[in-house]
């Protein structure tokens, strides 16, 4: 691997997998919802968004406006999707992750007795 | 639809949240606010008013951070200090080198330590300013106590620096600089030494500012650039 490529963060994964798995319906409320009730991370709009556009600008994530709604007042929706690019560095950083967990042992905090 | 009603949030924290997002993406922040606001609505108006109290001041916050955490501000606010500090300590340590009488206006605060009230008075400037054609010598900047106490403070940032964000750096710094001036005003005003006393901790207390403003500058400035490259993922 060449040694100028990134790994990403921990929250830059998170969101990652986040668009992943909402596929089409990944825009920023989903995102949200998806994190609370998946991994009980309450994350803050402004957060959310400002990772999106970093990796947007990093070209791992692309961006669609949909159409506005009712509900929205009147605002479209944002939807989020990975590139090859975001794959390729999500491959990297699980990759990584494996390779440091390889041979060690958590204590968990259970006794086992 | 009728989307005449822009927002669908109260009208207080619409303005908030208008102000503290960024402006690339706003308006689908707005969007996605005003969307989960209304299901939470739902099912509970005490709680969503709650959450969204909660979503407001961490835009706030994150705003905040933003203006505060701008490499422009901090580096125009350091170098403010150090333009500030500078040039104030040379002047009151030159014209107290060569003083030979002072007005009351400026006597009596120096017994107490009060060099802050001094500064602000215009004769102070025009007496350091005439000080300066005075003898002045590379020893007299030389201060053994406050070197000592700058470099035990530079050497603790150092070690707590990792622990710490760039304000917090900041805010430390800070502290350890202006600790001995503020020591300097609790000691001379509860139990007034001797005049011979005053004129040495009167220098501990300026040379602790003068010798701390570069090195925490620069500490901090490292810090930030460290940082930025950390959430970059360099």
């Amino acid at each position: 691997m060449p040694s100028n490529e990134k790994f990403l963060g921990e929250f830059e994964q998170v969101v990652l997998l986040a668009l992943l798995r909402l596929k089409e319906q990944a825009y920023g409320a989903a995102i949200r919802q998806l994190l609370d009730e998946q991994i009980n991370r309450d994350v803050a709009i402004g957060a959310l968004y400002s990772t999106l556009e970093r990796m947007e600008k990093k070209g791992l994530v692309t961006s669609k406006l949909g159409e506005a709604t009712a509900e929205r007042g009147g605002r479209a929706k944002r939807f989020f999707s990975v590139t090859a690019a975001g794959e390729g560095a999500l491959k990297r950083s699980r990759s990584a992750m494996d390779t440091m967990w390889q041979g060690v042992s958590v204590f968990s905090g259970v006794n086992p007795l | 639809m009728n989307f005449s009603e822009k927002s669908s949030l109260p009208a207080l924290f619409s303005w908030l949240l208008r102000h503290a997002l960024a402006p690339s993406y706003r308006e689908s922040a707005l969007g996605d606010l005003a969307e989960e606001y209304k299901v939470r609505r739902q099912a509970s108006v005490r709680d969503a008013f709650k959450w969204l109290c909660h979503q407001t001041l961490r835009a706030c916050f994150q705003w905040l951070n933003r203006a505060a955490g701008s490499r422009m501000l901090i580096v125009c606010s350091l170098s403010l200090l150090t333009v500030f500090v500078v040039p104030t300590v040379y002047l009151m340590v030159v014209w107290l080198s060569n003083m030979d009488a002072a007005s009351p206006a400026l006597w009596e605060p120096l017994l107490v330590g009060d060099m802050h009230k001094i500064v602000v008075q215009a004769e102070f400037w025009q007496v350091a300013i005439e000080a300066t054609s005075g003898s002045q010598d590379l020893l007299m900047f030389i201060h053994v106590e406050a070197v000592l106490w700058v470099l035990v403070s530079v050497f603790a940032l150092v070690l707590k620096q990792n622990t710490m964000t760039s304000h917090q750096l900041a805010g430390a710094g800070l502290i350890l600089m202006l600790l001995p001036y503020v020591w300097g005003l609790l000691v001379l005003s509860t139990f007034p030494p001797g005049l011979k006393l005053i004129g040495p901790m009167l220098a501990f207390m300026l040379f602790c500012l003068l010798y701390m403003v570069l090195p925490l500058t620069w500490l901090v400035l490292q810090h930030r650039r460290r940082s930025r490259r950390i959430e970059s993922g360099i």
